[in-house]
């Protein structure tokens, strides 16, 4: 981890692997909604990479990356489009 | 991929970094505006000879029913307009974050319903007799909802326990003066320090001898010693800890800090301790923002009854003073120094990344930001004031209706707990995060008697005195 991580293509919010929505993180943890929130400040961009198991930063970056939709800039990456595309590799992927 | 991951679209489970779209895509934001709206319009109404007292309405001390009867009869517009209110602002706030309003509205028209019925029942003069402290009461029947009765799972959208104590918390910062923040805080941080050092080290040593990983340890650690369920999501998420890391520091943090809310006012009670050294010693004690406010406004609420020393006042603003000032404010200190640790002495994770410094802003509990705000606000604008003018004209129609405000959110806050705590649904913790926690838990409950009851015993007397 750290220094000694590989520093990949791109940062985990990128990665097909990662999961952060605020939603998507109050159904998997259950209870969490009981005395938190997935909406609170404290949690900042964190979510689960559902390829090593992990809860981790969005700005994490691991060898194992595998980009979202299309390379996009992070201005760029804001647009919906990043979204579409990244929900049709998922499709793409749940088919294989 | 998961079966959960087919029941979302792909921009509701991964997103980018908010940056600046977090002030509007956060709750802690949201309840900023909310809350300070609320402090600048009841300022404006008063300033022009007016006040939002209409409405800002309460149920009545009754004892009959037909007393209560006659009030609602006598009042039900002013409800109605209050309900119409808060419709609105969560609705709009709600929606924004992503929430359905067809999903909102009907649970927050129960949880508006439950909240009176709550509210009215705290105020029958027999309540005290039988311990029917609205915190509690809310709290037990929605566990009985939830867990006894059942309740769709859609219904969530309007118990958000969050995003209502925040708002309280908020409006709190309006009733407590900026003077007693400066003059009270050192003394808050302080106390607060020692207690959640303490704990953490205890939880995470006890974790380690028992055998559990280390980021599971500090994750537990960082629940009993910050700020409970959000403190244990937020170290896990700077540490990359394994994903069941969190589902196992939730289920620990809610049973001790349920537990803790039934047994703490009583014991304090029970120990003669006055208002504002039992609010202190439940903010060192208790681990989340919200069941520490369900236990300190009720051991407020006994104070008000007269059965401990002291004012209600006293217990919430010692509770706040030591939970939001001397705790919440750290974690992203303790996010970044425990990634630094684990970066440099940990076994390294798959996935990581290096420490920033920027993390301390990023994971800031933003809400604490409007609580000064509006702390600020109401003290420079009564700053003119003498103590006579001030209780004669500025506490009715300025302060006392925004308490009363945020006395409402409280109690749509203790419902939401009840209601969104299935113990069924809840992670199976495991017996050695359990005994870890609990190592620490009971640790932080006697540092934090010690600490409040007799050393600083006398500052916590003697909170706004």
């Amino acid at each position: 981890m750290g220094d000694e991580t590989p520093q990949a293509q791109g940062q985990c919010w990128e990665c097909r692997h990662f999961r952060n929505g605020a939603k998507y993180l109050e159904t998997v943890f259950k209870g969490l909604t009981s005395l938190s929130s997935g909406y609170g400040s404290i949690r900042s961009d964190d979510g689960i990479c559902v390829r090593h198991d992990q809860y981790l930063s969005a700005r994490s970056s691991c060898a194992d990356f595998s980009l979202c939709g299309r390379r996009t800039s992070l201005r760029a990456s804001k647009s919906r489009v990043f979204c579409r595309d990244a929900h049709r590799a998922i499709e793409r992927e749940r088919r294989c | 991929m998961t079966s959960i991951d087919t029941e979302f679209q792909r921009e509701s489970i991964a997103a980018p970094p908010l940056r600046w779209r977090e002030l509007w895509l956060k709750e802690d934001w949201w309840a900023i505006w909310l809350g300070l709206g609320i402090v600048v319009v009841a300022y404006v109404f008063f300033a022009n000879g007016v006040s939002i007292r209409w409405l800002a309405v309460t149920p009545a001390k009754w004892s009959t029913l037909p007393q209560l009867g006659a009030h609602f009869v006598a009042n039900y517009v002013r409800y109605i307009a209050q309900f119409v209110a808060w419709l609105a602002v969560f609705s709009i706030a709600l929606t924004v974050l992503g929430h359905k309003a067809r999903e909102f509205i009907p649970s927050f028209v129960v949880l508006y319903v439950l909240s009176v019925i709550i509210f009215a029942l705290g105020q029958w003069d027999k309540a005290n007799t039988y311990n029917l402290e609205p915190p509690l009461v809310a709290l037990v029947l929605g566990l009985l909802l939830s867990n006894v009765v059942g309740l769709p799972r859609w219904l969530d959208s309007g118990f958000r326990v969050e995003f209502y104590i925040k708002t309280g918390i908020v409006l709190l910062g309006a009733t407590l003066p900026f003077t007693l923040i400066i003059w009270a805080g050192p003394v808050a941080i302080l106390q607060a320090s020692i207690v959640s050092i303490v704990t953490f080290l205890v939880i995470y040593w006890v974790g380690l001898k028992l055998g559990l990983d280390r980021r599971l340890a500090a994750t537990l650690g960082a629940g009993g010693a910050v700020c409970g369920v959000s403190a244990a999501i937020a170290i896990s998420g700077a540490l990359g800890g394994k994903k069941e890391d969190a589902p196992i520091a939730i289920t620990v943090v809610i049973i001790w800090a349920i537990a803790m809310i039934f047994v703490l006012p009583f014991v304090a009670q029970y120990l003669h301790l006055p208002a504002g050294v039992g609010g202190a010693w439940i903010g060192t004690s208790e681990f989340a923002d919200a069941a520490g406010f369900a236990a300190a406004q009720t051991y407020g609420n006994m104070a008000s009854h007269g059965a401990v020393a002291g004012t209600s006042d006293q217990a919430v603003f010692a509770y706040t003073l030591i939970k939001v000032v001397g705790r919440d404010v750290w974690i992203g200190i303790w996010a970044f120094v425990l990634a630094i640790v684990a970066t440099t002495q940990w076994q390294r994770t798959e996935a990581g990344r290096k420490p920033q410094a920027a993390e301390i802003w990023w994971r800031f509990p933003k809400f604490v930001i409007g609580f000064l705000v509006a702390s600020l606000i109401i003290t420079l604008v009564t700053t003119g004031y003498s103590l006579a003018d001030f209780n004669k004209s500025v506490v009715p129609t300025l302060v006392a209706p925004i308490k009363d405000l945020r006395t409402w959110a409280f109690i749509f806050c203790f419902l939401s707990i009840g209601l969104t705590t299935r113990v069924r649904e809840l992670a199976g913790a495991g017996k050695k995060p359990f005994l870890a926690f609990s190592a620490g838990a009971i640790v932080n409950v006697i540092i934090g008697f010690v600490l409040s009851a007799i050393v600083f015993a006398a500052h916590w007397e003697n909170l706004v005195r």
